[in-house]
């Protein structure tokens, strides 16, 4: 008897939840593709180098997950538009910002549903906040909304409007409303239960994962693939007036190899392809004869520097105190700019395909970049000049020596499996054993790497990459001197130089304003000190390459957004 | 007394005799072979590239022309519109990523014996003596270069030092171990024996690769290649000596109901000399047919290191750190010459177990 009960709330259940979907909730907002129209139906193929870890966005740490799900299932209220990078809307169809930058009011698109044909309201964006602020889940959203300490107040004013107040004016806060929104009627009970944290696993049925964005979960399989089905709600519409995403299944093959990724692309069995630097020629070639293009995006986000430890609290110095003179030597770590032959990086390291970086901001971010820092072309010469001048000098067997005959010899470690770096590694260390210094290069496991790095600071200099991206606040755990990622010397009380004090300064100023004009003369001064102080030294950059079939239509690719950045307009040619 | 001194003096002599002929026979048999023969000769001839590495090489193993990366092996011409001449060669302009064309403009001949970077033989002899190199500091790449432009053939000839000597140190390391070990657990038996033979079982039932693999990992970053090189082969031995103890142990508890064990005890001979004068020397011919059947495998192991980047590092050479270099599909496919240590492993293990079978056949008292 009681099962039958159990059964008949499960068919009521049911018919309830069918018949609040079939209540008819109209798009009143859509977005109209402006790009050719193409045709409906077909799947597409890509690769994935890695198994997601979770499907819940909030509490993704890896790009292996955040890569599956960001944009594709959920959407933000706000997002960067793959081409010009500039903020467009997403969920909000619209926005404002007080006089004093203190106030941001988001109008929603009305009638927009969740996959499962629930309506997204401001519910759901109140709901994502307090997912956010609360202490027990551990996101990184949070530390980028709180601003001077404190959350900013967010508040419901009707069922398609929400405002946010801050404490402070802080301009990269719309930057921040690019977070994913989740549904709060899948979510409110686990978070409610305290189950938050393991709801979303990567062994939930793929139905219940319920997002926005223009596709939804159809399957999973760990180490194969992962396949897509068309979000038949989406908000985003062809010029006919049809529901997008006109491509119904989008397979995700999980290849854990590059090598892989790109026989399967040469087979003919993928539609697109991350081109490494050494495959671009033999792919090039390939290309004229057969069925897709190479497309060069130019420099990507990615870095690869060389940074000296010049923590005095490194435990090191106990047995070698001298250490941290040479490193905190600026001639000295001039004269290492100097010996960095990036035209043979770029050639060995990158194929010939990548670009030289000066700069902390990335080359990309037209927005930011400071062209005019100093540049410390390779020369030997320049670079013995700059030793001289630090005080250093050349033993009879031409050995490089400090002031007290010390010879210099030091480590410089990597992280193991990355072949890029490992070649850079050895390009660097011949250079540096031209000068007369003994350097021992050793690539090591990447835990044992950023261990060294984050706590116990005993390494003697690393090199190592960050990823960038267009805001340069999102570097504010790498810069200011509290930071965890301030690796030459992490988590300062007070900023042990000047220098350091000056790039403090003006990230806080960074952000106190919402005019670009002027936020890009604190970036540009900031960029300066970084070029003229060298706390890290930068290499060369990869250029992102792409090789897509001509039978996907509508792409425009960008290092940026890569390929699938408007995944929503591209269609198969039949 | 004098008489029996002249007499034990005679006998010796006669030994050693008949030792030689034996040996002589043996050797005999193994000339037969050619197979196993020419494999010998090579083995030989590697080893004496690797030795003289810094002499046969043009370069020093470090020399990086740093244009000049991935490039094809150079054509050695040996004649032109006159006909035969001394070989020489023609410089190469870069056209684009590792593509080179020739310049047919000016011919540059080998100069054999000729001064270049300099080297020490030994650690003893300073000198710059080269066998060969071109005219005019103009790069020649016997075959190819990799990719940081460094000689191809010179970096084998100094990795050779390392995969060749890792072998061989190793079965040094292991053999001496095995036998001292062995021979005394077998010829005390009893607690000593089965103390040693447990200790063995534990060290047996290691999963070698792994240990190797832990215990690469944990070495210190500072030290140089050379203790490097010397800890793998400690490493690699560490593992090695308990396989052949047990042999060993195996073979000594059967000689040593011999009669002659039995005559040498009853003479008052120490055991420290039965072991070494009566029992071991049996096993020599088990000893020298394992050594070469163990070195191969150990020359694929340090390459199995290497080649996973815990070995020997860059910039130092080895067989298997250099073919780490051939991971990818263009390289194989646009620059095969990548692929070249693997051919020397390939033949080097070949002609180790060519030779090894061929040892067995002259060597095995069973065998006619």
């Amino acid at each position: 008897m009681k099962k039958m009960v159990f059964i008949l709330t499960i068919i009521l259940f049911f018919n309830f939840a069918i018949s609040t979907a079939a209540e008819d909730i109209e798009l009143k907002d859509p977005w109209i593709s402006q790009r050719e129209q193409g045709n409906h139906g077909g799947t597409l193929i890509t690769t994935l180098l890695g198994d997601p870890k979770t499907f819940n966005t909030l509490i993704a740490k890896e790009t292996s997950s955040s890569e599956v799900i960001d944009g594709y299932i959920f959407e933000g209220l706000v997002g960067r538009n793959g081409i010009t990078t500039e903020i467009e809307s997403r969920l909000a169809k619209d926005w404002e910002i007080s006089e004093d930058g203190k106030t941001y009011r988001f109008y929603l698109r009305e009638g927009v549903k969740w996959n499962d044909g629930q309506e997204f309201t401001a519910d759901d964006v109140i709901f994502t906040f307090d997912l956010i602020s609360d202490k027990d889940i551990p996101t990184s959203a949070r530390d980028g909304l709180i601003i001077d300490g404190e959350f900013p107040e967010y508040r419901k004013i009707d069922k398609y409007t929400v405002e946010f107040e801050l404490a402070e004016t802080f301009a990269p806060f719309l930057n921040s409303m690019t977070l994913m929104i989740l549904p709060k009627h899948k979510l409110y009970e686990p978070w409610q239960k305290g189950n938050f944290n393991s709801t979303w696993g990567i062994n939930t049925d793929p139905s219940e994962i319920v997002g926005t964005g223009p596709y939804k979960l159809a399957d999973y399989r760990n180490g194969e693939r992962i396949v897509m089905e068309k979000n038949e709600h989406y908000w985003r519409q062809d010029s006919e007036g049809k529901t997008l995403p006109y491509i119904d299944r989008w397979v995700r093959i999980i290849v854990g190899s590059q090598e892989t990724d790109t026989l399967l692309f040469e087979r003919g069995e993928t539609h697109t392809l991350g081109v490494r630097g050494i495959d671009y020629n033999r792919l090039k070639q390939q290309s004229a004869r057969s069925d897709y293009s190479i497309i060069d995006g130019g420099p990507s986000f990615s870095t690869n520097f060389l940074v000296f430890n010049m923590n005095p609290r490194n435990p090191n110095l106990e047995k070698q105190p001298w250490k941290y003179e040479w490193f905190t030597n600026l001639n000295f770590r001039r004269a290492v700019a100097y010996s960095m032959d990036k035209e043979t990086m770029i050639n060995q390291a990158l194929a010939g395909q990548g670009s030289k970086q000066w700069s902390p901001i990335s080359a990309p971010n037209q927005v930011f970049l400071n062209e005019a820092v100093k540049k410390y072309p390779y020369n030997l010469e320049k670079a013995r000049e700059e030793l001289k001048k630090g005080g250093f000098s050349w033993d009879d067997n031409g050995r490089l020596i400090d002031q007290d005959g010390r010879k210099v010899e030091f480590n410089i470690l990597t992280n193991a499996g990355n072949e890029t770096r490992e070649t850079l590694l050895n390009i660097i260390a011949t250079e540096l054993r031209e000068l007369g210094m003994k350097i021992n290069s050793n690539p090591i496991d990447f835990n044992r790497l950023i261990s060294h790095m984050e706590s116990d600071w005993d390494y003697d200099s690393v090199l190592i990459g960050l990823t960038g991206g267009v805001e340069p606040h999102a570097g504010a755990n790498v810069w200011p001197s509290h930071g965890h990622l301030h690796m030459w010397n992490p988590v300062q009380e007070e900023a042990a130089t000047e220098w350091e004090a000056r790039i403090d300064e003006l990230f806080k100023k960074g952000v106190s304003t919402v005019e670009t004009e002027e936020r890009v003369k604190y970036y540009n001064e900031f960029q300066e000190i970084v070029a003229e102080q060298l706390p890290v030294i930068y290499t060369v950059t990869p250029n992102n390459i792409y090789a897509v079939r001509d039978q996907l239509k509508n792409t425009e690719t960008t290092a940026y957004g890569g390929v699938l950045w408007n995944i929503y307009e591209l269609y198969l040619e039949n | 007394m004098k008489q029996i001194k002249s007499i034990t003096k005679q006998t010796k002599e006669n030994i050693l005799k008949s030792n030689n002929l034996l040996w002589k026979r043996k050797w005999k048999i193994f000339k037969k072979n050619k197979f196993a023969l020419s494999a010998a000769l090579l083995i030989i001839l590697l080893y004496i590239l690797a030795i003289f590495a810094p002499f046969f090489a043009p370069y020093s193993p470090n020399r990086n022309f740093r244009n000049k990366f991935f490039h094809p092996p150079t054509r050695i011409q040996i004649r032109d519109e006159a006909g035969f001449r001394s070989p020489y060669i023609y410089k190469t302009e870069v056209k684009g990523w590792a593509d080179y064309e020739i310049n047919r403009e000016k011919k540059y001949p080998l100069r054999f014996f000729t001064r270049g970077d300099e080297y020490q033989l030994f650690g003893l002899i300073n000198t710059d003596l080269h066998l060969f190199q071109v005219e005019g500091d103009i790069p020649i790449f016997l075959l190819g270069s990799d990719n940081y432009g460094r000689d191809l053939f010179t970096r084998i000839l100094y990795g050779a030092r390392v995969s060749l000597f890792i072998g061989f140190g190793a079965i040094i390391i292991t053999t001496f171990f095995g036998l001292i070990i062995g021979g005394i657990s077998g010829y005390y038996g009893g607690w000593i024996d089965n103390l040693v033979m447990r200790i063995v079982e534990v060290i047996m039932s290691i999963p070698s690769f792994y240990l190797l693999l832990a215990l690469a990992a944990v070495l210190p970053v500072e030290i140089s290649s050379g203790f490097r090189f010397f800890l793998i082969i400690s490493i690699l031995a560490f593992q090695g000596w308990a396989g052949m103890a047990r042999v060993i142990r195996g073979m000594v508890l059967s000689v040593k109901e011999k009669e002659y064990v039995a005559a040498a005890k009853a003479m008052g001979a120490r055991d420290k000399r039965i072991i070494a004068k009566h029992i071991l020397p049996a096993t020599t011919t088990y000893v020298i047919i394992r050594a070469t059947i163990a070195i191969p495998g150990y020359i694929i192991m340090e390459s199995g290191l290497s080649f996973i980047g815990l070995g020997i590092q860059e910039p130092s050479a080895s067989w298997g750190n250099m073919l780490t270099a051939a991971q990818n599909i263009t390289k194989i496919s646009d620059f095969p010459w990548l692929l070249l240590p693997g051919f020397f492993i390939f033949l080097t293990v070949l002609s180790y177990n060519i030779l090894g079978d061929g040892l067995r056949d002259a060597l095995d008292p069973k065998h006619k």
